[in-house]
């Protein structure tokens, strides 16, 4: 019922294309996160699912019923929106009801399905609160509790979260995955939060300027970026992307070439001498006094269990490395970073992924 | 030091302001304390002197003439009908046409707006002389609806209605239709109740146009048994009202700015809140 395609899907405003063609196929009761930086039309795409916005071109189906040209409100679908878009003259009962009351729901049904949204999401006590009455995290919890009295197909979920402080997001970034997992339906949420994506995803949707960059797993794509975009868009601190050289290949292996340093890479693909770009995670880098990289720490913040260590290589590139060791350098100390257990990314001249992975993803 | 230097200044800012304040606000009364005395007076003494603001020699006798007047009942029944029936209508059409200008779509929507929005350009003599004919051809005169029709389709309510409706989140009006809400559902669920500050305001003011409405039902009731009550209470007025019956001319003002007076003590905070909201655009 909330299986969710979408056929080569476009979207235009007048002459300009925002979405060139997307399809995907999500599966019923998959979370799904759509990912990506501000403009890559991730809200659109999500609100042409929910019938907000016409679609251009292609096809999207619900529940395999074509949906193009039914009307948002016969869709199925639930939405929250990113200002919790509350009717504010209407209590959090109203607010919550108000789509079974349009649906002309029996009233036994209507109270039924409203206290059970209510206990799910501990709304009890503020049933008869207006929504100015409530704070950030509470209009959030109504606003998804109007979605799910609905008990709709699919739920749809745009940036629910960004309104809210940092404590509260982790919180409810919990509650949502909590409830997914207890309603099983499908749902589909868009964030610009790599975090969110990361720790709430079945699987991700990574998109830059209207396209699908890449589909997965969370640890697919944080372990086999297809490219470096990708790659750089998952994962806190952010990975280290240095220009190099690739060099002594051979059939599998080769050596990529930085300002100062040599680093051995496995890779499928890739030529001698062609520039290429090493991506290295900031947990991969270790401290040790005969490692292949040098640099020069300019920052160093410790965050109690971990301590990142800010650094410039000699070619005047930026790195960032991750480390658990108890001895810490100091600003303007020269180091020498080892490479640990874990990926070593290789991207070619157009960023795409030449990496050589050994098995599946873990 | 400095901050209580800078205490002391806007201490001093905040006194000059009041004084201006009370002094405009006394400005703005005289003429309204003026009016009340000289209703309160005799028109043997308003034909010696009309000077002073302490109405003594006292008499309500101005007020009682008034009230004994079998026809002001009548009147007053006939503005209160058309005000009340004009206003509702007003923010009826108002806020239809409102709504839809501000998030319906549909065809030459721009230039209707513009076209709309032009009707505040035309001034109300100019179409007088046609809309009495017209009345007249259609046999409506002395009627209520004569004095109502007229007045419903008012540009500039339409207008702060689009404002108004343009400025609500149209997240708002996209949960309503993910909520299975109709157009109309969400107009009169959604969209109504969250504009009962700028109906207020509009309905005030609509309600005081109507009540204090003079020319057209001068010219519409032409029958004493269909005058509005300003109508009636300029009718009754002699000859020589301004020099003998001051004090019963100020009556008649007194007695017909009551209900308006009334309305605006109870409704000044839509009032204040309708002036700020048409600034803020």
């Amino acid at each position: 019922m909330g299986r969710v395609s979408l056929r080569d899907v476009s979207k235009s405003y007048g002459s300009a294309m925002v979405i060139p063609g997307v399809s995907l196929e999500i599966l019923e009761g998959e979370f799904v996160v759509f990912v990506g930086p501000s403009g890559c039309g991730k809200s659109t795409l999500l609100r042409m699912i929910a019938g907000l916005e016409d679609i251009t071109g292609g096809e999207v189906q619900i529940g395999g019923r074509p949906v193009n040209d039914v009307a948002a409100r016969d869709r199925g679908v639930a939405m929250v929106f990113q200002n919790y878009a509350l009717y504010p003259h209407m209590s959090v009962r109203e607010n919550m009801v108000f789509g079974l009351q349009n649906l002309g729901t029996a009233k036994a049904e209507i109270a039924a399905r409203l206290d059970r949204a209510a206990q799910i999401l501990q709304l009890e006590p503020y049933l008869d609160r207006k929504p100015r009455a409530l704070s950030g995290g509470q209009r959030q919890r109504v606003a998804i509790g109007r979605a799910i009295v609905r008990e709709p197909q699919v739920f749809l979920f745009d940036e629910p979260l960004s309104n809210l402080d940092a404590a509260l997001r982790v919180q409810m970034r919990t509650e949502i995955a909590k409830l997914h997992h207890r309603l099983g339906a499908t749902m589909i949420y868009v964030t610009h939060d790599q975090t969110e994506a990361m720790t709430m995803a079945d699987r991700i949707v990574v998109l830059r300027a209207g396209r699908i960059e890449q589909v997965g797993t969370p640890i697919e794509l944080y372990e086999r970026p297809a490219n470096s975009f990708v790659a750089g868009f998952l994962g806190a601190p952010k990975i280290n992307l240095i220009p190099g050289v690739l060099t002594a290949m051979q059939s599998r292996t080769a050596t990529v070439e930085l300002a100062g340093a040599r680093v051995p890479v496995q890779v499928i693909g890739g030529t001698e001498g062609a520039a290429v770009t090493l991506g290295l995670r900031p947990d991969v880098l270790t401290l040790h006094p005969d490692g292949p990289i040098p640099a020069i720490v300019d920052v160093v913040e410790e965050l109690g269990n971990v301590k990142l260590i800010y650094a410039t290589l000699p070619g005047g590139h930026p790195v960032v490395a991750e480390l658990r060791s108890p001895q810490l350098p100091k600003v303007g100390d020269t180091i020498r970073l080892a490479l640990g257990e874990g990926q070593r990314h290789v991207f070619d001249a157009d960023g795409q992924a030449i990496t050589l992975h050994d098995g599946p993803a873990t | 030091m400095s901050t209580a230097r800078r205490t002391g200044s806007a201490r001093t800012t905040d006194i000059i302001l009041l004084g201006l304040t009370v002094a405009f606000a006394i400005l703005w009364m005289i003429p309204v304390v003026w009016v009340v005395t000289m209703s309160l007076k005799p028109n043997v003494e308003l034909m010696r002197s009309t000077a002073g603001f302490i109405p003594w020699p006292f008499t309500i006798d101005n007020y009682f003439n008034l009230v004994k007047l079998a026809t002001v009942p009548r009147w007053l029944m006939h503005s209160f009908i058309v005000a009340v029936s004009m206003t509702a209508l007003v923010l009826i059409v108002s806020s239809l046409a409102g709504y839809a200008f501000a998030r319906l779509d549909f065809p030459f929507k721009r230039t209707l707006f513009l076209i709309m929005i032009a009707g505040l350009m035309v001034p109300e003599q100019a179409v007088f002389i046609p809309l009495f004919t017209m009345f007249a051809d259609w046999g409506m005169h002395n009627t209520h609806a004569a004095l109502v029709a007229p007045r419903v389709a008012v540009p500039i309510g339409v207008f702060l209605m689009t404002q108004f409706f343009r400025a609500v989140p149209r997240e708002l009006e996209e949960a309503a239709e993910l909520d299975h809400a109709s157009y109309f559902t969400i107009f009169w669920r959604i969209m109504l109740p969250l504009s009962v500050p700028a109906l207020t305001t509009l309905g005030l003011f609509t309600f005081i146009f109507a009540w204090n409405d003079f020319l057209w039902p001068l010219v519409s009731a032409t029958k004493a048994e269909m005058f509005t009550v300003t109508v009636g209470l300029a009718s009754i007025q002699g000859n020589f009202a301004f020099s003998e019956g001051l004090g019963s001319v100020m009556a008649s003002a007194v007695f017909a700015s009551l209900p308006i007076v009334i309305l605006f003590l109870i409704f000044q905070r839509f009032i204040v809140a309708g002036v700020a909201m048409g600034a803020g655009k």
